[in-house]
């Protein structure tokens, strides 16, 4: 009797150290469950447990794709691309390796990321194999390539995109249509040495060529006023007065005008940059929307 | 990064101290976890897990004693002191991580201005160990000389042994800063403002920023020849005097009140160099003997 009490306690304490080693509590469940609760924080951890469990490689792929999702739904793309850098893709089902390296580029694109998001579609289109679905990254493919300023190779990628789409072919031709249009006029780029330059040699004309006429005309009154105060006190004999405040307020004024024209050179091709690839996204994405 | 490297360092201790009783546990597995999220660089999320842990009703009283000395060291790693605190105080009397728990509380009770507490802590420890009682001794002394209480310094420093490799060089600097406190001269405000009055910029420099005084010598000392000269062609009553004369004396009057500022940020500077040597000092001792 007590050896087969003996051997049962063992039996029994085996079988719960086993299915609690194996499966504690079943974290990927208990993750999915405050996924539909939203605190996705939470679930990241007890994907991250059952990541850490998992000895076999899709499995794990899978949880990090569960994973990057909750950090996409928090808006934290640089934290999603960073677990998707965990994961391994090559020689996964196609729809698997597809997943991983679409949702990197995607993850990448909104973090800004765009040369690791282009770098992601390369490696896409290297190791799915099925054309099919990795024509479905030709929209993302385009509006990084955009974000590079590579604008010919996006133009080139969005015809091929559009010609793809299942759609009627009045419908496809009026969006080739507006692309062809949208793409014949890309934004002009003002070059900042340019800017500064002009600002060395006339005070407020790097801003007006930057496209702020007001701000360059203004800046070229405050250096003037500076200048001519200078100048009318030394006339006067007011040579300390005319020097120490004159050149003080030159100098302000000069150097402050060369850094307010960097500053806006940049803001202007950012929006001009922004405006147009915005454009490009509202003509691709007419009827489509970006997963 | 330090810090992590820390964080695992010590996780494995204290898992191969547990792995001693309850090989291959769940709990154990648990723990491993716990070390794998801080290898990740996710100490945040290694703690929320923890006490996870903690709430659930079937551990025992060593398991819970591992898990809040584990949550308070990653606390503790992270700076967040009060919280580190708070979970090393649990460690039960059992444990044999709970003279180490006490005296890191004690630590960072010391680091967060919380003397008595502290002291009541180290109240807490008996043993009938001289380097343990040593080791009391010597972070009550520190904590005497972070409160300038010197007397207590004193007494407290004949108290522990330094024949002892962890003590020896840290009981000598701490020695080294007493000195250092008794014979640091403060800078006074008064004689600074007073300086600056007569030498414009001088109370900055006597208060050791010898740059700032310099700036402020130029720039009163231009406004003042401005206005001297406006003085000359214009006559006293000029509004052009009047104007340069007002910049002129506000200037003059801002850089004494500065200069008795700066005189009392320097000695607020000075106390906080010290109290952070010592702070790193006292650390020093409880590193080398609890790791």
């Amino acid at each position: 009797m007590k050896w087969i009490n003996g051997s049962y306690s063992i039996f029994i304490s085996l079988f719960v150290l086993f299915s609690i080693s194996a499966n504690p509590s079943n974290p990927e469940k208990k993750g999915d469950s405050l996924v539909q609760l939203e605190r996705y924080r939470e679930a990241l951890i007890f994907y991250e447990r059952q990541i850490f469990d998992s000895r076999e490689k899709p499995v794990i792929t899978r949880l990090l794709l569960k994973k990057a999702q909750c950090l996409k739904l928090t808006g934290m793309y640089a934290e999603a691309l960073d677990e998707l850098k965990r994961a391994s893709y090559a020689g996964f089902s196609d729809s698997l390796s597809f997943e991983v390296l679409y949702e990197s580029a995607l993850c990448a694109w909104l973090s800004s990321q765009f040369d690791e998001a282009a770098a992601r579609i390369k490696m896409l289109q290297h190791f799915v194999k099925d054309t099919v679905m990795v024509k479905r990254s030709l929209l993302l493919e385009t509006l990084i390539l955009a974000e590079q300023l590579k604008w010919e190779e996006s133009h080139a990628k969005a015809v091929v995109y559009i010609q793809s789409l299942q759609i009627p072919e009045r419908e496809q031709e009026k969006m080739l249509l507006a692309l062809e249009k949208q793409f014949q006029s890309p934004p002009k780029l003002k070059k900042e040495n340019t800017g500064r330059w002009l600002n060395y040699l006339v005070p407020g004309s790097g801003q007006v060529y930057a496209g702020y006429p007001a701000g360059g005309i203004m800046s070229f009154a405050l250096n003037a006023t500076s200048l001519a105060f200078g100048v009318l006190m030394i006339i006067n004999g007011y040579y300390l007065t005319g020097y120490i405040i004159g050149t003080g307020l030159l100098q302000k004024f000069y150097f402050g005008g060369l850094r307010r024209t960097e500053y806006l050179v940049q803001k202007t091709n950012y929006l001009r940059i922004r405006k147009f690839n915005d454009e490009i996204k509202e003509i691709l994405m007419t009827d489509v929307k970006i997963e | 990064m330090k810090s992590v490297c820390t964080s695992v360092f010590i996780l494995l201790i204290t898992f191969s101290a547990f792995s001693q009783s309850e090989t291959d546990s769940v709990f154990f597995r648990e723990l491993a976890f716990m070390q794998h999220l801080v290898r990740l660089n996710k100490s945040g999320e290694a703690i929320q897990y923890g006490k996870h842990l903690l709430n659930a009703s079937d551990i025992s009283q060593p398991e819970r004693d591992t898990l809040n000395y584990t949550i308070g060291w990653l606390y503790y790693t992270q700076k967040e002191l009060g919280n580190s605190s708070a979970y090393l105080l649990q460690v039960s009397r059992n444990s044999t991580a709970y003279l180490k728990s006490v005296f890191f509380s004690a630590y960072n009770y010391i680091y967060l201005g919380r003397y008595q507490v502290a002291d009541s802590l180290l109240d807490l420890i008996y043993s009938d160990d001289e380097l343990v009682n040593s080791l009391k001794s010597f972070e009550r002394s520190g904590s005497s000389l972070l409160q300038r209480d010197f007397d207590n310094f004193r007494s407290q420093s004949l108290l522990y042994s330094r024949q002892y490799f962890a003590l020896e060089k840290q009981a000598d600097q701490l020695d080294h800063y007493y000195q250092g406190l008794i014979n640091y001269k403060p800078k006074s405000p008064g004689l600074a403002a007073l300086m600056s009055g007569l030498i414009p910029g001088s109370g900055k420099i006597y208060a050791g920023k010898t740059g700032e005084g310099i700036a402020a010598f130029l720039v009163v000392t231009a406004l003042s020849l401005i206005t001297y000269e406006n003085y000359r062609k214009d006559g006293l009553t000029n509004y052009k005097t009047l104007f340069f004369g007002g910049i002129t004396g506000i200037y003059y009057i801002g850089n004494i009140l500065g200069s008795a500022a700066t005189a009392r940020v320097k000695n607020k500077e000075f106390n906080y160099e010290m109290d952070q040597r010592i702070l790193f000092d006292i650390h020093i001792p409880l590193r080398t003997i609890f790791n």
